[in-house]
């Protein structure tokens, strides 16, 4: 089943190309064979074709990975939602708040958040590898930071 | 013979430099302590360092990859060892006879067997650099159009293929993606743009390293932080038990060096095989040639020199094809490939020309590299093998957090932040399938390759595709392709109607 839903995912996207590549201009100032959508065209049927494939064969190859307990695998989706979120949060307030501070908060918050122990070891680890990261890509290596 | 001598004059100038042989040592120990972690790869160390070193110059940039490269595959054997837990996916073969070897007491010294076998393999490997490189990029030199354009489909089948052994619909699928997605921004004939929508940001395409640390680094830190089990990390150097001569038990092993070095390298030049694959090679190889077989998973010495051998002299094949043909022979060669091009190295055929140094170059930074390796391996490793107590909680948000930083100084934009998480996302939900990442990112790499060249075929052509089967060469990859398909499938239909 998890086969069939990535083939029609990445069916989509190759129909989505493919039809982006047909409206494009089909002949350039070198000719027809230079037109911008032949290699599109032909790499995106190549995607839709082996999808094709994946979706109508009978058997199902995937590994199966997902062997574990039920409650495991909600406990897991939790923490993986949680730090998507908290990923999210982060990259959205970069350029908004100074990094210093946010770096600081984001690292003390998600260690806290997952460890959920050793709260000072944690706050002190974060606000020295904020200044450590600071320190080596402005200082040392005259990088612009966010 | 010209390679030879800017490999010594190389040589020389690294080690005579104090600054260089700072940055060599610490991107060294930066790749050992990546290969300690469990979960982290040398393809994430060399993508994390990359962006790292947007600042130096390409003359220390690369052999700083090239340390973290080395140091990682090498640093895998540690926790392979001590713990049971291949650091890196190429350090797997080193458990079988490793962890034995540490259980029966002889901890230490089978931490400094892997340390000089790999050492060794890694040497055997640069000999390699210099001798077969400049002869491949000279066979690459007489490559036109159609070879290029048949060459970038065949890096990423090939890839597709060996990354994904159980169903390599799914690495071809990836390779294919890849290819695919690289089309999108200006392109290089008539700079038309391509799947823009207007946005001025997607115009120069998408950049390498956005996609690079996103399909490598997002996976893992998420798969990382969502678990919920996690093993207890005990770690013992007990010294007890027999001494033995290392001398000994080199010369007692000099065959099988030999034979594993070079299984190594060979595994190594094939595009998208990795060192995984030839540590696994060089055991079987190994176990089938020993006069004592059946100590093969119970603590054999022979065992451990033969994974540990092949894989460090896989790194330098897998190299190779990188400076030669612009076809990576692994993931993190994929990725060494990648910064290159961003250090404005453009590695392939034209590196011969372009930079008749290079492979001499290379070849050297790689020899110090193991140098280097092997010294911090026999001195400070078991100090490194203390970061194994750091939780995965904590160190995880600061890789992320390393990779949003690198991702952003790439262009000094945040728009690529977006793209790395996008691709994040991709790159997970790909990981979660079986979907292989390798044979995408080489895709992503080789698509503009492709694109200009097969335009051009045609062009000079007329359309007429009949050039790509009069060629020699291009000829021989039509059948290497066709060959490599085939022989997924045809044994597979066989086997089901028996």
């Amino acid at each position: 089943m998890r086969d069939r839903i990535s083939a029609l995912l990445f069916m989509s996207l190759g129909i989505f190309f493919l039809v982006g590549a047909l409206r494009m201009p089909r002949v350039t100032e070198y000719g027809k064979y230079g037109a911008p959508g032949i290699v599109p065209a032909f790499f995106s049927i190549m995607v839709i074709l082996l999808c094709f494939i994946m979706l109508v064969r009978k058997h199902e190859s995937t590994s199966d990975t997902r062997s574990v307990p039920d409650e495991i695998r909600r406990k897991e989706n939790r923490k993986l939602i949680l730090a998507s979120v908290m990923f999210l949060v982060y990259v959205f307030l970069l350029g908004k708040i100074n990094f210093l501070i946010l770096t600081s908060v984001f690292l003390s918050a998600t260690s806290m958040v997952f460890l959920r122990k050793r709260f000072v070891l944690i706050a002190l680890t974060s606000v020295g590898t904020t200044l450590g990261i600071y320190y080596l890509f402005s200082r040392v290596f005259l990088l612009p930071l966010p | 013979m010209t390679t030879l001598k800017v490999f010594f004059q190389s040589m020389g100038s690294i080690l005579t430099n104090p600054v260089f042989l700072f940055h060599l040592s610490w991107s060294t120990l930066l790749g050992i302590v990546v290969g300690i972690l469990p979960g982290l790869t040398a393809t994430l160390g060399v993508a994390i360092l990359t962006t790292l070193t947007f600042g130096f110059p390409p003359d220390i940039a690369i052999p700083m990859l090239l340390c973290v490269y080395v140091g990682a595959i090498y640093g895998g054997s540690r926790t392979a060892i001590v713990l049971n837990i291949p650091g890196t996916p190429a350090n797997a073969a080193t458990t079988v006879d490793g962890f034995p070897l540490a259980r029966s007491g002889m901890a230490g010294f089978a931490l400094n067997v892997a340390t000089i076998m790999s050492g060794i393999g890694s040497i055997m490997g640069a000999i390699f650099i210099v001798s077969l490189a400049p002869a491949l990029g000279a066979v690459a030199l007489r490559f036109g159009s159609w070879e290029f354009a048949l060459l970038a489909i065949f890096g990423t089948i090939i890839a597709g293929s060996l990354t994904a052994p159980k169903d390599p619909l799914k690495g071809w699928i990836a390779g294919f993606l890849g290819l695919m997605i690289a089309m999108i921004g200006l392109d290089e004939i008539v700079s038309f743009p391509r799947y823009t929508f207007g946005n001025i940001q997607l115009y120069g395409g998408i950049s390498l390293l956005p996609v690079l640390v996103g399909v490598y680094g997002i996976p893992e830190i998420l798969t990382s932080l969502k678990r919920v089990t996690k093993a207890e990390v005990v770690l013992d150097f007990s010294t007890r038990g027999k001494k033995l001569s290392y001398l000994q038990t080199i010369k007692k092993n000099a065959l099988n060096l030999v034979r594993s070095g070079l299984i190594g390298v060979f595994i190594g030049v094939i595009p998208g095989v990795g060192e995984d694959v030839a540590a696994w090679v060089a055991y079987d190889a190994a176990k089938r040639m020993s006069k004592e077989p059946e100590k093969f998973g119970q603590g054999s010495i022979e065992g451990l020199t033969a994974a540990e051998t092949a894989n460090n002299a896989c790194v330098a094949g897998a190299i190779i094809p990188v400076l030669t043909l612009a076809v990576p022979g692994s993931a993190p060669a994929a990725v060494l490939l990648a910064a290159m091009w961003i250090h404005g190295i453009k590695a392939g055929p034209l590196l011969s020309i372009e930079h008749p140094e290079m492979i001499g170059y290379v070849a050297a930074a790689f020899t110090i590299a193991t140098i280097l390796m092997v010294l911090f391996g026999l001195i400070v490793t078991r100090l490194f093998l203390k970061i194994l107590l750091v939780p995965t909680e904590i160190l995880m948000p600061i890789i992320f957090v390393l990779c949003v930083v690198g991702t952003y100084v790439l262009n000094g934009r945040l728009f690529d932040v977006w793209v790395m998480l996008l691709f994040g996302l991709l790159g997970y939900f790909m990981r979660l399938n079986d979907f292989p990442a390798a044979p995408f990112v080489l895709g992503f790499i080789l698509g503009p390759m492709a694109d200009t060249n097969i335009r051009r075929a045609l062009m000079l052509t007329n359309g007429n595709v009949s050039s790509f089967f009069t060629r020699p060469i291009s000829l021989a990859l039509i059948i290497a392709i066709t060959l490599v398909v085939l022989s997924k499938y045809l044994p597979k239909r066989r086997g089901g109607r028996a």
